[in-house]
């Protein structure tokens, strides 16, 4: 065991220097307006189409009322749908701005929009050929299944796209396991290319009208050509060249376990301290669903590293895994680094096992001594991840380190009891004097984040400074 | 996005979209007849292509089926007839004053019509069949009717993204006029 990665700590040269400053931050905003344009301006390109062709002109009666919204809704539901699909392409020049979690975020928000303007499109028309055609609305829809040219198959889509929102809103997601989740969301690809015929059949704005078929096709097939580029080639041929396995497993705590890849072109790895991957464990079980993970040691040729909570379902397998597995990776992603750092002064907070991309950062960041304070907030100080890391780190570096063990001063309270009474954000600033003025990270459990962040914003610190990560998924 | 993007995006956007809306009121709408084609002999030929060429098919039935596999807008009821019709047009298909065609078999369905003349003029084209393209379609071969009615035969225009309807209509008309 005297070769394995895991023997000794093995720290990387952190950072000489870092670009700071207000400009960063105009540059992205800058770059945020035109991705949010251009997306804005396919809206209303479908718009503008649907406008030109007369689509509000014939609109007289009820059912040429219903024939407009029919048109409308699809055209906007589908525009919707499309931009949803890039965001979760990965793409790199929306991530890059976004983040991944910014995009992901975006892509549910956007869900439900679709689909009910999906449906609205197919109860519009509905409605509207039940009334041309004289016939109740039942006949009508066995007529539209089965007689109108590739509206079953529109139909069955309609139908799983209803079923992968239903099992996407919170409360479902709650109840159902990872696992389960990605499964049925798989489909929602198959929901969609099921219902792309009848556009090109019989939809009024596309059928038969060259310029907008043009149109509609180029969309589709950039998405496509996206989703297809970004998730499947690029993470396939990574792993491939890669060819990572599981090289050893270290237990951390007694709920947490690293796991130590290694392959080949480990210099030429991209990523930098605070991003992530996911990986794909190539167990006949396990192959299909990736899991997102953070680095939790700064790439170093040698191997890299993941530290992995035991969250129950899929996690509590990594745990069990054995070396030799191969893995495949899909990544990096996030925006959770040096490169978002406007300030001289950085503050790092963490908790549980958020701890993973602080202790990179707190690894690699340019600092000077006394430039970066690290909070770390654990149950209990005995049995703590990658606590002997971290302080190791912050003793070479002269980092202040702040290690806030114990339960919680109150059910608010990110912090522990310290019998002062004293609120969370003047303990924060007592630990951490030039936080208003510095770059905040921050990475935990949802709920305890959420309330750090109360505490950052109160304290005085500019939202544009303050950093965190969603596990978003 | 910042506020002054949002700004500067909304006032673009009211513009590009009045801009096209009142461009789309000034617009043709989607399926409309075109002027009369120039007369070139009795009855007008209707050109197609080889792949799609409609085809004959005495042998279809000619009662209105509703299982066909395509989409056929059944119309049994006598549907246009201009003003003047004589009072005694009553279509019935034994009465003297009509004849009704082939049943036309094309690239969207079948077609066949009821032609009811009084003298040498056309007083009601009826559909029995009228398959289409799709619902958006099925107003077509009303508006063809109409057209035959009021050119007197089959020498009119064609419904603009309607070309293989037109066509199989004008072989089911010609195929009925033949009759008289």
């Amino acid at each position: 065991m005297s070769n394995s990665p895991a023997n000794q700590l093995r720290l990387t040269e952190p950072n000489k220097a870092v670009r700071i400053g207000e400009r960063k931050v105009v540059r992205i905003k800058r770059a945020q307006d035109i991705i949010e344009t251009l997306a804005w301006s396919i809206v209303m390109a479908v718009l503008v189409m649907f406008l030109i062709d007369g689509g509000l002109k014939g609109v007289t009666d009820l059912p040429t009322t219903l024939g407009a919204i029919s048109r409308l809704t699809s055209l906007l539901g589908t525009a919707l749908l499309l931009i949803l699909m890039l965001l979760i392409a990965r793409v790199p020049w929306i991530d890059k701005f976004y983040g991944h979690d910014g995009a992901t975020v975006v892509h549910k928000r956007l869900g439900k929009p679709v689909l009910y303007l999906i449906v609205a499109h197919f109860l519009a028309s509905l409605v509207q050929y039940s009334i041309n055609n004289g016939k109740d609305l039942v006949t009508t829809f066995w007529w539209f299944v089965f007689d109108v040219q590739d509206m079953l198959l529109a139909t069955i889509g309609l139908f799983l796209m209803i079923v992968v929102v239903l099992t996407s809103i919170n409360f479902a997601r709650q109840k159902m396991s990872y696992e389960a989740w990605y499964f049925v969301h798989l489909v929602s690809y198959i929901s969609v290319a099921v219902a792309v015929p009848h556009i090109f059949t019989s939809g009024s704005d596309v059928a038969g009208k060259p310029v907008q078929t043009t149109i509609w096709v180029s969309l589709y097939l950039f998405v496509f050509l996206n989703i297809l580029w970004f998730r499947v080639i690029i993470p396939i041929r990574k792993s491939f060249r890669k060819r990572l396995v599981l090289a050893q497993t270290v237990r951390e705590s007694s709920d947490t376990v690293s796991l130590y890849l290694t392959g080949k072109h480990l210099q030429k790895i991209e990523a930098v301290s605070g991003q992530f991957y996911f990986l794909r464990f190539l167990t006949p079980t396990q192959w299909w669903r990736p899991h997102p993970f953070s680095i939790s040691a700064a790439p170093n040729g040698e191997y890299l590293r993941f530290t992995i909570g035991d969250r129950g379902d899929d996690t509590k397998l990594m745990q069990n895994l054995k070396p030799g597995t191969p893995i495949a990776i899909e990544g990096p992603y996030g925006l959770f680094t040096e490169e978002r750092r406007t300030k001289e002064k950085v503050v790092l907070i963490a908790s549980g096992i958020g701890i993973p991309p602080i202790r990179t950062l707190a690894e690699s960041m340019a600092a000077r001594p006394g430039d970066i304070t690290v909070i770390y907030r654990v149950r209990n100080e005995n049995d703590a991840s990658l606590l002997n890391e971290i302080k190791e780190i912050c003793r070479r570096r002269e980092f202040p380190l702040h290690i806030i063990a114990g339960p919680r001063a109150n059910k608010n309270s990110w912090l522990n009891d310290d019998r002062s009474n004293n609120p969370d954000v003047a303990r924060l600033t007592m630990m951490a004097p030039h936080v208003s003025e510095a770059d905040v990270y921050v990475c935990g459990p949802e709920a305890w984040t959420h309330s750090v962040l109360k505490s950052v914003r109160k304290a005085g610190t500019p939202i544009d400074s303050i950093h965190s990560e969603e596990y978003a998924w | 996005m910042r506020k002054a993007t949002q700004n500067i995006v909304g006032v673009i956007s009211l513009g590009v979209l009045a801009t096209s809306w009142s461009l789309g009121q000034a617009a043709e709408t989607g399926l409309s007849l075109a002027a009369s084609e120039p007369p070139s002999g009795n009855s007008a030929a209707p050109e197609a292509t080889a792949t799609d060429t409609p085809t004959t098919q005495p042998g279809v039935e000619t009662s209105t089926s509703t299982e066909s596999t395509q989409n056929t807008a059944s119309v049994p009821t006598p549907t246009k007839s201009t003003s003047s019709a004589p009072s005694s047009a009553p279509t019935q298909k034994t009465s003297g004053g009509s004849q009704t065609g082939s049943a036309i078999q094309y690239k969207y369905g079948v077609i066949q019509v009821e032609v009811v003349k009084s003298g040498s003029t056309i007083t009601a084209v009826n559909l029995i069949q009228a398959g289409t393209r799709g619902p958006d379609w099925a107003v077509v071969p009303d508006m063809l009717a109409e057209a035959a009615v009021s050119a007197n035969g089959s020498n009119f225009g064609n419904v603009s993204g309607a070309t293989f309807t037109t066509q199989a209509f004008k072989q089911a008309l010609e195929s009925a006029l033949a009759k008289f």
